[in-house]
């Protein structure tokens, strides 16, 4: 039974597999090493998914011991961008990054600064006692008194905030309530607290054919299955699903974030040993929707983007999967010759990383990314999630400005 | 042994103390790769410049610390895993190319750089580095030169031994020194090509790059049985028409890689073929008129041929995920890599598919039909040791079959740990003994990358050699003398390139047999001291031809006087009396051998100072074919050449001719 901060199985895009299995599945070809940022830019085992792979497997098997080798596998687990590209490129799809989570897990890493984690957390407990911390944080930046706040040890980035996430600030996102849903609409921690913007364009798209029930400030248990504890993050699935069942387990789950999407459709295997709860997580999994499903027939505002355009699809866990696969058509057939496609080995990560851990690989590899577009003189890169909108857009505006960088809902205007 | 605090603090200070790592987490991560040997070195260090690599192999040699050169480690054969313990010496970072020069044909390169990324490179200035192996995405030039490395398009343009033109290496004593083609001597880029980084470390490599082809013509074409496709392949070559590539694979594998990549394979035809033609258009289309016509004529199902670029790389996708469609099916695929003399594949590979299917094992099988080289791919668990002990069963069996087809263990894989022990099945005893030799040569004391290619405790194990003819055993006879009475010899043919009136003489003139013209698998077997005009006379009698040139003197002569180094490529099999009386056989009439160092190399352009090379096998063609041109003589010896000359001549009875005086240029 799971009741473990660990995963026993993996649902890994072959099948269920145990995660002993899962990583003997690796053949050590090294196929999945150049397609790693990490690995292209240090060009050290360590850093490639082939070396993660083997630590885990070593670590199973009893080779690596988590207390005695603690210091030499964490820069294994935290430079992972978790970004999926080695999966793709993979011949056996082996899901590393999932394997690096589950190692991080064994080693109890703590990803984040300690306040910051534990900020989290109180999100993830108190949903709604967090949002009033956040906008009494806004009246302090408005007051010039939040700067004050970054002297406390893990909460340095918040000086950084303005220049990833200008929209901070805004007014938040306030839906109207909604009796009788035909569609619940989950927006991403980034949508709701960082660029309403987006949340409200998502809403106002989804609202045109649907009656959209908004889950505010419901944490959709991503941060805490990347960052924290994974026994929280069931904790706010299971919670998801009974929301769910309450309108019937029938309605269509609509979420802004690729990453979220990819969270919950692997929601299952957290319930791993638990038949009731995977039953559940499964059906639930199959109403998970991305924005592209719900885009209508004839995309009104393709005159606002002129030159080329391409996607850049920057995701957590695959950059390939049925979503980002639609978008790239809607856009192909949208834009014709305009559209760049862009490969997934080009795809930008998140300079900042996903484990908040800035080594080289994140600066060359967004550096990387921005030298292809500025290649093909790209005028407007469309992207899957709020967070990797501002991660790109603040890289753009220093290196090159010209183009911007929208999520996909702005298709619709 | 183990690496002392005073060692680690020299390399340290060597190379930065951050890149030299003896924490357990690293020398787990640096004991594997490709294949399922699995070690644990003693320390890791990573070279930032590849000044680097000579004071590091001096410190290494000083306190006898054995050294594994390693770059990506994308071998199958288990050749850069640490037997010994000792070092590894990580290459990966010395990834800068450092020239491009398209007028003058060439980029010279660190050894890291990813053969992929050069490619890439060179597209962009219309141009190719012919060498496409699968992993060509992650596997590094300096790699590709140690396993001496090749793809499809190998059929056409060779192996990576053939595309390297120049090479800084930096041997075990730390002794720097640049090998090419131009200097006399032996050809020792081909001895470093597959020695998996047993003679020293590779630290610099000039590369031939070739202009892009604009034409290229893919076809995919269906047989009824794998034996008509084999011979397809092999009357396409008797017609001259060389293709590109050649790939192929039987029903079963092009179901599972149609299942898995949608390709558009059939799948109900016994066996398909994937072939490629370049070259200009005009050409092309005679050579695909033809090429229809003999596929017509071997009862060919089906010609599909890709008229887009699109269609091209749909045709391509399937093959090139055929490693994927099987790698997802299981654990483990232990890739097979066996090639026999093309005439001999229907066979080996009915053999084969038997031995397949009498193992419970799921597999398929593939293989490169142009030059008769296969790669089964079996699944396994590696967890489970009864499974791994059957496929190494099966492994052996397989790579018996082919040693009985008078073929080779390794066509591309090179040998490492892994096949180590078969080699004592392929080879006799003076053939292991030379590799040895040559090994012992160039590193004394055993310290670059030991215990690997030359199976432990060879003498009880290895072939038994065989008979030799009359007029081998006479020369043996008289070197036997010449050696009791302490009378110093020279080796010579007809005496046209080395003008000398010493005496005695150990000469080739006795041997002048034309064995045999192989019209099969397009090979002739001669004796050395064949005259190329009675040679070449018989050859164009038979309907044959060749790259040699008229003119006077011996085959042999030309092969050993260095002056045409483009021919070594030719030479498939060699044989010769070595100077202690031992005789060596190596090669036949196969297409690719990647089973030790290739020994051909060794004699090529030796002049006589290694030992009597006294038969060749060469490639011939079926249509008249471009005549080699003689190279400029060099007055500058290859630098290795005189360890190899002591080393096979340890008594001095063989007088090493200082070559620059007497030759005739």
């Amino acid at each position: 039974m799971t009741l473990k901060n660990q995963l026993t199985h993996l649902h890994t895009p072959l099948g269920i597999r145990p995660l002993e299995d899962s990583v003997a599945y690796c053949n050590r070809c090294g196929m999945c090493a150049s397609a790693c940022p990490t690995y292209q830019t240090t060009r050290l085992e360590a850093f490639s998914p082939r070396g993660r792979n083997q630590a885990l497997r070593m670590l199973l098997e009893g080779k690596l011991h988590p207390r005695h080798q603690l210091w030499e596998l964490e820069p294994l687990v935290r430079s992972c961008l978790l970004c999926g590209k080695c999966t793709q490129n993979c011949p056996g799809q082996i899901p590393t990054a999932e394997h690096v989570l589950e190692l991080g897990r064994r080693l109890k890493i703590a990803l984040l600064p300690n306040l910051l984690q534990r900020f989290l957390k109180l999100r993830a407990a108190r949903p709604v006692l967090f949002y009033y911390a956040v906008r009494s944080a806004c009246v302090l930046h408005q007051a010039g008194l939040l700067r004050w706040g970054t002297v406390l040890p893990g909460l340095g980035f918040l000086k950084e905030i303005d220049h990833w996430f200008p929209h901070a600030w805004q007014p938040p996102f306030r839906p109207d309530s909604c009796e009788q849903p035909t569609l619940f609409y989950l927006p991403s921690l980034e949508a709701t607290y960082l660029c309403p913007d987006i949340a409200r364009q998502v809403y106002a798209l989804a609202s045109k054919k649907n009656r959209v029930r908004v889950w505010q400030h419901q944490p959709s248990g991503l941060f805490e299955y990347v960052y924290g504890d994974i026994r929280l993050s069931r904790k706010q699935v299971r919670h998801l699903i009974t929301l769910h069942e309450q309108e019937g387990n029938q309605l269509p789950v609509l979420t802004d974030s690729i990453d979220v999407y990819h969270f919950l459709k692997n929601a299952p295997q957290l319930f791993e040993g638990f038949q009731h709860w995977e039953e559940k997580s499964a059906q639930f999994a199959r109403q998970v929707r991305f924005i592209t499903d719900i885009f209508p027939a004839k995309i009104l505002s393709k005159s606002r983007f002129t030159g080329p355009v391409t996607l850049m699809p920057t995701a957590l866990f695959d950059t390939g999967s049925a979503p980002l696969l639609q978008a790239e058509e809607i856009l192909h057939t949208l834009f014709k010759k305009n559209f760049v496609k862009f490969g997934y080995r080009d795809a930008a990560v998140a300079p900042a990383g996903y484990g908040l851990y800035r080594n080289m690989a994140n600066q060359a590899n967004s550096l990387q990314a921005v030298r292809n577009l500025a290649k093909h003189r790209i005028q407007t890169v469309f992207v899957p999630s709020v967070f990797a909108r501002q991660m790109l857009q603040a890289q753009l505006s220093r290196f090159y400005p010209s183009a911007r960088v929208c999520h996909l809902v702005e298709l619709n205007g | 042994m183990k690496l002392t605090p005073e060692i680690i603090r020299l390399l340290g200070r060597l190379v930065g103390s951050e890149n030299v790592r003896t924490d357990e987490v690293s020398l787990s991560l640096y004991g594997y790769d490709c294949s399922l040997s699995r070690t644990r070195p003693d320390g890791v260090v990573f070279i930032q410049q590849a000044e680097q690599v000579s004071p590091l192999l001096r410190i290494l040699s000083q306190y006898h610390i054995p050294f594994v050169p390693r770059a990506s480690a994308t071998n199958h054969a288990g050749s850069c895993t640490a037997l010994r313990g000792g070092v590894i010496v990580n290459l990966t970072r010395l990834n800068h190319i450092l020239e491009i020069n398209t007028r003058a044909g060439y980029a010279r390169v660190e050894p890291g750089v990813i053969t992929g990324e050069l490619q890439q490179k060179l597209e962009s200035l219309g141009c190719f580095y012919a060498p496409d192996p699968a992993s060509q995405e992650l596997s590094t030039l300096g790699g590709n030169l140690a396993q001496n490395a090749s793809g499809a398009r190998c059929m056409k343009y060779g192996g990576t031994i053939d595309h390297v033109l120049e090479a800084t290496v930096v041997l075990p004593d730390g002794t720097v020194q640049t090998i090419s083609r131009i200097h006399n001597g032996p050809d020792l880029i081909g001895l470093f090509a597959g020695s998996e980084g047993t003679l020293g470390v590779i630290t610099q490599l000039k590369v031939k790059i070739l202009p892009l082809s604009k034409h290229i013509q893919t076809f995919l074409v269906t047989f009824p049985s794998l034996t008509a496709s084999v011979e397809t392949v092999r009357d396409l070559v008797a017609q001259g028409i060389i293709p590109r590539c050649v790939e192929a694979m039987d029903k079963q594998t092009a179901q599972t890689v149609e299942a898995f990549s949608q390709a558009g394979y059939p799948t109900k035809a016994e066996a398909l073929l994937i072939l490629e033609l370049d070259g200009t258009p005009a050409q092309i289309k005679k050579d695909t008129a033809r090429l229809k016509k003999i596929c017509q004529a071997h009862t060919c199902l089906h010609i599909e041929i890709a008229r887009t670029e699109t269609a091209r790389r749909q045709l391509w996708r399937g093959r090139r995920s055929a490693y994927a469609a099987m790698a997802r099916l299981a654990p483990n695929v232990m890739v097979g890599d066996g090639t026999v003399p093309r005439s001999e594949l229907p066979r080996a590979l009915e053999q084969v598919q038997q031995v397949l299917a009498s193992y419970h094992l799921q597999a398929s099988l593939l293989f490169h039909a142009g030059d008769g080289n296969f790669h089964p791919h079996i699944l396994f668990d590696q967890r489970n040791k009864l499974a791994v002990r059957n496929v190494s069963k099966m492994v052996r069996t397989i790579l018996q079959i082919c040693i009985d087809c008078g073929g080779t263990i390794s066509g591309e894989h090179g040998i490492g740990v892994e096949k180590r022990a078969l080699m004592a099945h392929q080879y006799d005893v003076p053939t292991l003994e030379t590799m040895a030799h040559i090994k012992h040569a160039l590193d004394p004391d055993a310290l670059a990358n030991p215990l690997k290619i030359v199976p432990y405790q060879f003498k009880e194990k290895a072939q038994p050699s065989q008979l030799l003819p009359a007029e081998i055993e006479t020369l043996r006879t008289q070197l036997a003398q010449f050696r009791a009475q302490h009378l110093p010899y020279i080796i010579a043919g007809t005496n046209t390139q080395l003008r000398t009136s010493h005496k005695p003489v150990l000469s080739a003139r006795t041997l002048t047999k034309l064995i045999e013209i192989d019209t099969q698998n397009y090979t002739a077997t001669a004796q050395a001291g064949i005259k190329l005009t009675t040679l070449l006379k018989a050859l164009h009698a038979a309907g044959t031809y060749t790259v040699l040139p008229t003119g006077k003197g011996t085959l042999g002569g030309l092969f050993c006087a260095g002056l045409y180094p483009e021919f070594y490529a030719h030479v498939t099999g060699i044989e010769t009396l070595l100077p202690d009386g031992s005789y060596v056989r190596y090669g036949g009439k196969f297409m690719k051998n990647a089973a030790g160092y290739p020994l051909v190399r060794l004699w090529a352009g030796s002049q006589g100072t290694l030992g009597l090379v006294t038969q060749l096998t060469f490639k011939i063609f079926a249509s008249p074919v471009e005549v080699l041109k003689k190279r400029a003589f060099s007055v500058q010896d290859n630098p290795l050449w005189v360890r190899l000359r002591r080393e096979f001549n340890p008594e001095g009875w063989l007088i090493n001719t200082p070559a620059g005086d007497v030759y005739d240029t």
